[in-house]
């Protein structure tokens, strides 16, 4: 799997960190990276509106006796596949969406990408929640974080 | 159920918790609420409510590193939160487990019973009358309660009702669950 | 000046009786002393627990593990960002953090000596050599504090007054580094604090700074630098020369 790029968004949908592991997307602007991010926050919350209602099962602790891994997306935009390029969401409880955009692969690898982003979240918490110089919610510049996430996304093959 | 949960507890806490002897940081906080009460003069009230401003920061941070390394979902009721903060939350960062006990009866409130406090051990307040009427050692664990549990859009009252330091029988933390912020729940959950 | 930088009990005036936890740190200039009679809060003395509990004897007490994420958030909410806010430059804050660690540092010392008494041997051991003292806090006051010993102890080849201990990954700043306009803090100045408190405690006077020196794979390795008093060394010459 390679990874492209990765997005953090903060639960408003502000871009709050940008980085390419990888070549082979074309940048952007800063400007237009913080609109896609924000397109992305709205389909994401609009895709919940229009999924199915039937009731899902309860994915919590107490439902399956297991975690979750903590991945809340449940309803909303999960995955997007195009023959250029795949993209995974993956969203915590307190809202923060960490966006993984790699080459485009099968239905297996959409477990991979879920795994990389449970590291790159375990990274934000260690890395960027415990540096005391960070402001909670503004864009992420934090050198420790920076290389673990080259670390974490060199790994995956 | 209990069973299942303590031992998922223990099993982050061996293998996903880096440790550390709590010797630095029971003698770092007691730094910590020396300082505050030279700088606010003993005011403990304001002693009190700055322990508490500081847990918050703590609590809306380390509720990040909790979500993350227990990979746990939404709560689907307040008593599943109450079992989940004491036998989680406190296991993997204090390695306590307080007790969970004094339900209210409509289910909306709780207490969490310490038997053992990392945070004041060999602690005794000064003689004085009034710091032990006025000062919570503890009470960053108050705002640390509060922050974290916002953050996962639920407004909870948090407030020491007991503490062994003052010559109480128990350390005693009081929740009270005043609502859930739904139109905070990011979208996209269930 | 450089006693308002180093706090140190060597500093404090002679009137006083020894380190007043009262007081905090007198030394450092930066608290008034107005409200000794009614200060507060032996908050990290050692003292036996009269509170109804389950441990009445710190000698028995067995070190309990708690996660270093829970001290590393005290440490940056409680004394980073607490002090980052009231302090004007990096020295100001270094000192702070310094005179926060130094009362510890003297509780450590008695804490450590007094769980190392048995029944057997109940004397405590107290030090007389420069590189005993060192090599105590390399190994134990580390292991106690870290749980896990410092990587290095080292003499300086320039000035004979100067020691080093080395910690390659220093716990309090596993997961941070200061900004680059900050690239000169190094919050360890607490621990360097600690380690003043304990020296002076047992009788080595001395100031203690911490800096970074990274080197590959350890960008927040820290050597913190002791330098002793003119009188710790004459002392030492006096009684060991021969």
């Amino acid at each position: 799997m390679t990874i492209y790029s990765l997005y953090i968004l903060n639960k408003a949908g502000g871009l709050i960190y940008q980085t390419d592991p990888c070549p082979g997307l074309n940048k952007l602007s800063a400007n237009e990276y913080l609109v896609l991010a924000g397109t992305l926050h709205g389909v994401h919350a609009i895709a919940s509106r229009i999924s199915p209602t039937a009731p899902t099962p309860n994915t919590g602790f107490f439902g399956t006796g297991k975690a979750v891994a903590g991945n809340c997306n449940t309803s909303g935009l999960k995955s997007l596949e195009t023959d250029a390029f795949a993209m995974y969401v993956f969203q915590t409880v307190t809202g923060l969406k960490f966006v993984l955009v790699t080459a485009p692969g099968t239905r297996a690898q959409a477990d991979a990408a879920e795994l990389v982003l449970c590291r790159i979240y375990e990274c934000y918490a260690d890395y960027v929640m415990k540096n005391p110089y960070y402001s909670l919610d503004m864009p992420i510049r934090c050198d420790m974080f920076d290389e673990k996430v080259v670390e974490v996304t060199q790994v995956v093959v | 159920m209990s069973k299942t949960i303590k031992a998922t507890a223990d099993d982050i806490w061996k293998n996903k918790v880096e440790k550390i002897n709590s010797e630095l940081f029971t003698l770092t906080y007691g730094s910590v609420v020396a300082q505050l009460c030279r700088d606010f003069h003993n005011d403990y009230v304001q002693v009190n409510a700055q322990l508490e401003r500081m847990g918050f920061n703590i609590g809306i941070r380390l509720i990040e590193d909790f979500l993350a390394r227990t990979g746990l979902g939404r709560c689907q009721s307040f008593k599943e939160t109450a079992e989940v903060v004491s036998k989680i939350g406190f296991k993997i960062f204090l390695n306590v487990v307080p007790l969970v006990t004094n339900w209210s009866g409509d289910g909306k409130q709780f207490s969490l019973v310490l038997e053992e406090n990392p945070l004041a051990e060999f602690v005794e307040l000064p003689q004085d009358d009034k710091a032990s009427r006025a000062l919570w050692y503890s009470n960053v664990l108050v705002g640390v309660l509060k922050g974290a549990l916002q953050m996962v859009q639920l407004e909870v009252d948090v407030a020491f009702v007991k503490d062994v330091l003052r010559g109480d029988d128990a350390t005693e933390i009081r929740l009270k669950l005043i609502k859930v912020l739904r139109d905070e729940v990011p979208a996209g959950e269930d | 000046m450089s006693s308002l930088i180093n706090p140190s009990l060597s500093h404090t005036p002679p009137s006083t009786r020894g380190y007043n936890p009262a007081v905090g740190v007198l030394s450092n200039g930066l608290l008034t002393t107005t409200d000794v009679q009614h200060a507060f809060i032996a908050a990290t003395a050692p003292s036996i627990a009269l509170a109804p509990g389950k441990r009445n004897s710190m000698a028995l007490r067995k070190t309990p593990e708690i996660s270093l994420s829970a001290l590393i958030y005290i440490f940056n909410e409680l004394i980073i960002n607490y002090n980052f806010n009231q302090s004007s430059n990096i020295a100001v804050l270094e000192k702070k953090l310094n005179a926060l660690g130094y009362p510890i540092g003297i509780k450590a010392l008695e804490l450590h000596s007094t769980r190392s008494a048995s029944p057997a041997a109940p004397e405590t051991k107290r030090f007389t050599r420069v590189l005993d003292v060192l090599q105590y806090i390399h190994t134990h006051i580390w292991t106690m504090l870290f749980s896990k010993t410092a990587d290095n102890l080292e003499k300086s080849q320039d000035n004979a007054d100067e020691y080093m201990i080395i910690d390659n990954e220093p716990p309090l700043t596993k997961y941070a580094k200061p900004p680059k306009e900050f690239d000169q803090l190094n919050c360890n100045a607490f621990v360097a604090g600690i380690l003043e408190g304990l020296l002076d405690a047992a009788y080595f006077s001395c100031s203690v700074s911490a800096h970074t020196v990274p080197v590959d794979g350890f960008p927040m390795r820290t050597v913190y630098l002791i330098k002793f008093s003119r009188s710790v060394l004459e002392r030492e010459f006096v009684r060991f020369s021969r």
